[in-house]
C-alpha cells in the first residue's frame, strides 16, 4: 500500500533503534516476528504481520549471528513485505516470493556496518595511548551510527520506493517459478532446523531427536507439550550429570 | 575482598557492559572496544595515580574480546573482582581470564541462549503466530525480560562474587547444563520438523493408473516428506563446500524442480 510519511519516518526509526536494542538489551524489538507486529500497527494490518513475522521467523529458526557471522536480515524482509504488500490481494503469497530475496540482498549491510565501525577502532587506539577516556567511550558510542543506519536506510529507501519495489520484484520472477517459491516458503524451514542439528550435538541426543518428531508427527501434540516434555528430560539429565560428578570426583576436576 | 566499588557502582558496570559491549562491534577487535569502554570506570578508580599500571591496563583491555553477551557479564564480574582484588598486578590475570574463558563461553551462550532459547520460544511463538495468536511471542518477550532483569544481573553479580574461583566450581555444573539444554533443544527439533516443515507429495500418471506419492508416503509414516528432506540437508550441510547460505539456495531449488515436474506440490 501506498505509505504516508510519517509511517516511512516510523518504521526507519524502528528498525535502526530496534538493532541497537538487538546488539545490547535484547528485549526484542529486532525480533522477526515483532517487526511483523510492529509494522502491522504502524500500517494497520496486524494479523497480516504476525502471519508474515512468523512464516520469516520460521525460515530463519536456530540461524543466529554467532562469532559475528552475517545472516539473511528477514527482520528488514518481515517489515518490507508487511509494509508494502499490506492491502493487496494475496499479499501471503509475497511473503516467500519477495522476503527471501530482501532478506538475502540485505546481508550485506551488516557486512558494511561492522566493517565501519574498525574506523573508531582506531581512533580509539590513539586515544587509548592519550589516555583520553571521554574520547574513547565516544568512539564505541559512534559505534551506533553504522550499526543503526545499517538497517534504516535499506528500509528508508525501500519504503520510499513504495509497492512497486514488491511489486517489481515479484514480476521479475518468471510465474512458472510461482508455485515453486510457494513450495518454498513451506520446506524452507528445514535449513535453519538441519543448522540447529549441526550445531547441537545431535548424533549424542539422536534418541531426543526421535522423541520429539513422533509426539509431533504421530500423536500431534503441540510445540508447548513438546517442549515440557524435553524440558523433563534436561531435568533428569541435569540432575544425573551432577550428581555423577559429585561422586567420581569432588567436582573440581577440569576436562574439555 | 577489598570493598573498592559500592552495589550501585557494581549495577552500573553491569549496565555499562550491557549497553557498550557490542555497540562498537568491529571486525578487528569485535567485542574489545565494548570490553574497553566498559572497564573505564574501573581503571579510573583502581589506577587514577598510577600512569604505569594504567598504560598497562589501556593496553590490555582493548584486545580482542568476543563471547555471547550474557555470558561477558560473569566475565566481566570476574575481572573487575580480580583487579580490584589485585591491583595492577593482576591486570595479566585478568587479561588471562578473559581470553580463555570467552570461546567456551560463547559455545556454552549460543547453545543456551541462541540455539536452545531462540528454537524452544521461537518454535512456540511461529506455531502460535500462524494460527494469528500473540501467545508465543508474549512468552518469548517475557523470557527475554527475565533475561535481561534477573539472569543477566545474577550471572554479574556471581562472577564478581565468586571470581576465578567460579572457573573450577562451575565447570561440570555448565557443562551438565549445557548437555541437558542440548536435549531440550535436540527434541524440539525434532518436533518442529514434523510441524513446520510441509512437504506435500504429487501425483504421476503411469498408463492408466495415478499413483499418489503422498498416500503412498503416508502409510509408510506420517510426515515422511519432512524427515526425508531435513535428513538430505543435514547430510549435505556436512560437506565441505556447503554452508548454510548455499543450502537455502538448494532448497529453494528443489521446490522448483519439484513444482514443476508436479513431483512436489502446494497444498
Amino acid at each position: 500500500m501506498e505509505l504516508q510519511f510519517w509511517q516511512v519516518l516510523l518504521l526507519t526509526v524502528w528498525s535502526g533503534v530496534a538493532m541497537l536494542d538487538a546488539l545490547s538489551f535484547n528485549i526484542g524489538m529486532n525480533g522477526i516476528i515483532q517487526t511483523g507486529i510492529f509494522t502491522g500497527l504502524v500500517v494497520g494490518d496486524v494479523n497480516l504481520g504476525l502471519v508474515v513475522g512468523g512464516t520469516l521467523q520460521s525460515y530463519a529458526l536456530g540461524i543466529g549471528t554467532y562469532g559475528g557471522a552475517s545472516i539473511p536480515n528477514w527482520t528488514t524482509a518481515a517489515m518490507l513485505v508487511t509494509a508494502l504488500a499490506g492491502g493487496m490481494e494475496n499479499a501471503d503469497t509475497y511473503i516467500t516470493l519477495v522476503g527471501v530475496p530482501i532478506a538475502a540482498l540485505t546481508i550485506q549491510f551488516d557486512v558494511m556496518a561492522r566493517f565501519a565501525n574498525t574506523a573508531f577502532q582506531h581512533r580509539a587506539d590513539a586515544y587509548a595511548l592519550k589516555g583520553d577516556f571521554k574520547k574513547i567511550e565516544l568512539m564505541n558510542w559512534l559505534g551506533t551510527i553504522p550499526w543503526s543506519m545499517s538497517r534504516a536506510l535499506p528500509v528508508f529507501f525501500a519504503l520510499l520506493i513504495g509497492p512497486e519495489l514488491v511489486e517489481g520484484l515479484s514480476k521479475a520472477i518468471p510465474a512458472q517459478l510461482v508455485d515453486g517459491f510457494r513450495i518454498a516458503g513451506r520446506i524452507l524451514p528445514a535449513v535453519g532446523f538441519t543448522i540447529l542439528l549441526r550445531y547441537l550435538p545431535t548424533t549424542r541426543n539422536v534418541q531426543y531427536l526421535l522423541i520429539g518428531f513422533v509426539l509431533a508427527a504421530y500423536l500431534s501434540i503441540p510445540i508447548l507439550g513438546i517442549s515440557l516434555v524435553g524440558l523433563a528430560a534436561a531435568v533428569m539429565i541435569f540432575k544425573k550429570r551432577t550428581e555423577e560428578v559429585a561422586v567420581v570426583s569432588g567436582g573440581d576436576e577440569y576436562d574439555e | 575482598m577489598s570493598n573498592t566499588f559500592t552495589k550501585r557502582e557494581l549495577r552500573a558496570l553491569n549496565f555499562r557492559w550491557m549497553w557498550h559491549s557490542q555497540i562498537g562491534w568491529n571486525y578487528e577487535r569485535m567485542q574489545g572496544l565494548g570490553y574497553l569502554t566498559t572497564m573505564l570506570p574501573v581503571m579510573k578508580k583502581l589506577y587514577a595515580d598510577k600512569p604505569e599500571a594504567m598504560k598497562h591496563a589501556l593496553y590490555s583491555h582493548s584486545q580482542f574480546f568476543n563471547t555471547q553477551p550474557a555470558m561477558g557479564d560473569i566475565i566481566v564480574g570476574m575481572n573487575i573482582a580480580i583487579e580490584e582484588a589485585g591491583g595492577e598486578n593482576a591486570i595479566d590475570t585478568a587479561t588471562a581470564v578473559k581470553t580463555s574463558l570467552m570461546g567456551p563461553f560463547a559455545g556454552i551462550g549460543d547453545t543456551i541462549f541462541g540455539m536452545i532459547g531462540g528454537t524452544v520460544f521461537g518454535s512456540i511463538a511461529v506455531s502460535t503466530a500462524a494460527e494469528g495468536n500473540f501467545f508465543g511471542i508474549g512468552l518469548w518477550t517475557l523470557w527475554n525480560l527475565f533475561v535481561l532483569f534477573l539472569l543477566r544481573p545474577k550471572m554479574f553479580d556471581l562472577g564478581y562474587s565468586q571470581g576465578i574461583k567460579l572457573v573450577t566450581t562451575m565447570a561440570h555444573q555448565l557443562k551438565a547444563l549445557t548437555e541437558a539444554a542440548s536435549a531440550l533443544g535436540v527434541m524440539v527439533v525434532g518436533g518442529m520438523v514434523a510441524t513446520m516443515v510441509n512437504v506435500q507429495f504429487g501425483a504421476a500418471k503411469v498408463a492408466a493408473n495415478t499413483f499418489d506419492f503422498q498416500v503412498l508416503a503416508d502409510k509408510i509414516m506420517p510426515k515422511l516428506g519432512a524427515a526425508a528432506l531435513v535428513g538430505l540437508c543435514y547430510w549435505l550441510l556436512g560437506k565441505k563446500s556447503m554452508n548454510s547460505n548455499k543450502l537455502i539456495l538448494v532448497v529453494i531449488l528443489i521446490a522448483i524442480v519439484g513444482a514443476y515436474t508436479k513431483f512436489l506440490i502446494f497444498k
